[in-house]
């Protein structure tokens, strides 16, 4: 499958929110001219310690490796978050591009006013509405996995995974049925592990609206699980 | 008995509701597996705006595109393993021209910061006169501020 055009998407989705951000300068004369050494850059491996603030810099710098780590510790909740707002994997796949598309270029653009996470589900809410607003009258999402085939019960996987795979799916029609911003407040919170206030920053809202949006949604998953066997 | 009962069967929702969004929480989709790869290639394929900065040729002036010089920097510093460059950025004036190179960097634990400050300042001035092709460039004009603003075990 060919890749998507990026280029031509990559000014759509809104960078997170920023702050100014300077440290302070020390200004010191130019030392006199000396002859210019290159050496290799050394290679990605033994950088996965780094701090994501210190991987967004180094993206910021053209760093391909620092953003490749950036993306395997974050890119998996990204979609995870994405999959289920959108309704479909390709427009989750489409919506989870551009928001890297609009980190890699906006790197220079982070100045540590939040969490990199936060900064990055910023940018993917904002991509994600936009994917949604152009698909205003699609279906519910419900997530593939949710629509799996009735387990083969002769099969030999274990009964705990599929009971797992079973929760997880009754998990996604049940958000499926939810509001959307209480879906996405549901996600932020309980999946990700953000604060009411990250919730609040991501989705552009107020920490009593995503306290607010969260009752009710847990509320009614609660529901749906109480009747759920 | 009716409300104990009515009870119970909310604990019992809540539970599954939280067993579910623990096992939600460690899974990763199968189409994030299917399509990382790709579209992780696509966002660094995306092509970031630049702005230009005057070259000079003895056949006359040219530009280098800043991004390409910011990664040149950052090339001719990574291999130190005294320092990790987190940011690079240059000034030009209204023609182009380079008026001011910013460095930041983090110095390895116990390093003494002096020379290691005076060593970069060198070694970037020196790279981006040979970049721009005008070795006579006043050192004024190429000054390098060099801020440290965290450390890292070597």
């Amino acid at each position: 499958m060919p890749s998507r055009a990026a280029s031509s998407r990559q000014t759509e989705c809104d960078l997170g929110h920023t702050l100014p951000h300077r440290v302070p300068v020390e200004r010191t004369p130019a030392p006199p001219a000396a002859a210019t050494t290159t050496r290799d850059a050394p290679p990605a491996d033994g950088d996965d310690d780094r701090p994501d603030e210190a991987l967004v810099g180094r993206a910021a710098l053209g760093d391909h490796a620092a953003f490749t780590t950036l993306v395997t510790r974050h890119g998996a909740a990204l979609y995870r978050y994405a999959r289920r707002l959108l309704p479909s994997a390709h427009d989750a796949e489409d919506a989870v591009q551009d928001a890297l598309t609009a980190a890699w270029l906006g790197a220079d653009a982070y100045r540590g006013d939040a969490s990199v996470r936060t900064w990055l589900f910023g940018i993917q809410t904002n991509c994600v509405r936009r994917s949604a607003r152009r698909r205003s009258h699609a279906p519910v999402p419900v997530p593939d996995d949710a629509r799996r085939e009735p387990r083969d019960l002769t099969s030999d996987e274990p009964a705990e995974h599929l009971l797992a795979t079973d929760l997880r799916a009754a998990l996604d029609r049940a958000l499926a049925a939810l509001p959307g911003p209480q879906r996405a407040v549901w996600l932020l919170v309980e999946v990700e592990g953000m604060t009411y206030a990250d919730a609040a920053r991501v989705l552009g809202t107020t920490h009593a609206a995503v306290r607010g949006s969260l009752e009710r949604a847990r509320h009614t998953l609660a529901g749906r699980f109480a009747s759920w066997r | 008995m009716a409300v104990n009962e009515r009870r119970s069967a909310e604990d019992d929702g809540l539970d599954l509701l939280h067993l579910a969004t623990a096992h939600l929480r460690r899974h990763t989709d199968d189409g994030w597996v299917a399509v990382a790869p790709r579209v992780l290639a696509s966002a660094l394929a995306a092509l970031r705006t630049s702005h230009p900065v005057r070259g000079r040729h003895a056949e006359g002036d040219y530009t280098v595109a800043d991004g390409v010089l910011r990664t040149s920097v950052r090339t001719l510093l990574d291999g130190d393993p005294r320092l990790r460059v987190s940011r690079v950025a240059f000034r030009t004036d209204a023609r182009g021209v380079l008026e001011q190179a910013v460095v930041e960097l983090s110095a390895a634990y116990l390093q003494p910061i002096a020379p290691l400050a005076a060593d970069v300042r060198t070694r970037v001035a020196g790279h981006l006169r040979d970049v721009l092709g005008d070795p006579g460039l006043p050192d004024a004009m190429v000054s390098v501020d060099l801020v440290v603003t965290d450390v890292h075990r070597p």
